[in-house]
């Protein structure tokens, strides 16, 4: 998982078959709660970046289409 | 026979003064018997409508609770709390947006929530309650 979008549809994917009944409670638990962790760490990083006063891009939060050169961006149009 | 609009107009009015009793117990009767219909109809009306007359529904709203509350306001104090806490916990169990933002600005300084984060938090939460659920 390198950004929050693939954290999303990692836990979306999780979330259904933990419906469907293919995975383990324990093992979809485990999953979400390092996705906890790895959301906090993005908050903390935030809250850093709140009290220094400053507004980079953080390239966990940023998707993939904001990362991808303007080029590349515009050649995909 | 009237011809033009204004004889018309006249002419309708002069015949409904005449007749204004037995055209109210017309539609009363009417009424009565197609409750459920004139009902249904008046409210896809306030649908189609509602953007329409959004100014007029607030204001008719918006005087009808000063009506109410001057009224009774006790019990209009009740209901209100009834209704507030109802809307919080659709809140909560909806998980809309700004319950969640709420959860990531907790005990921070942070005063924006990229929406990316948000729904990674909405989804953890998923599925965390879908376990609890569960075990339960």
């Amino acid at each position: 998982m390198k950004n929050v979008t693939e954290l999303r549809e990692q836990l979306s994917q999780v979330f259904y078959e933990l419906r469907n009944n293919t995975v383990k409670h324990t093992d979809a638990a485990e999953l979400a709660n390092i996705a906890g962790k790895m959301i906090n760490s993005a908050k903390v990083q935030l809250e850093y970046y709140a009290l220094r006063k400053e507004t980079p891009t953080i390239s966990f939060l940023a998707s993939e289409e904001a990362l991808l050169p303007r080029k590349a961006k515009n050649e995909s149009k | 026979m009237p011809k033009t609009i204004e004889e018309k107009k006249a002419y309708l009015k002069e015949y409904y003064v005449k007749n204004k009793e037995r055209i109210k117990e017309k539609r009363k009767i009417y009424q009565t018997k197609n409750r459920e219909k004139i009902n249904q109809q008046s409210k896809e009306w306030a649908k189609k409508n509602f953007e329409k007359n959004m100014d007029k529904v607030r204001e008719v709203r918006r005087l009808k609770k000063i009506k109410y509350k001057a009224k009774d306001p006790q019990r209009y104090n009740e209901l209100l709390k009834k209704w507030n806490l109802k809307c919080q916990r659709a809140v909560v169990e909806e998980l809309k947006d700004s319950y969640v933002q709420r959860l990531l600005k907790r005990h921070s300084v942070i005063k924006e929530v990229p929406q990316e984060l948000v729904e990674a938090k909405r989804l953890q939460i998923l599925i965390r309650r879908f376990i609890n659920e569960k075990r339960n």
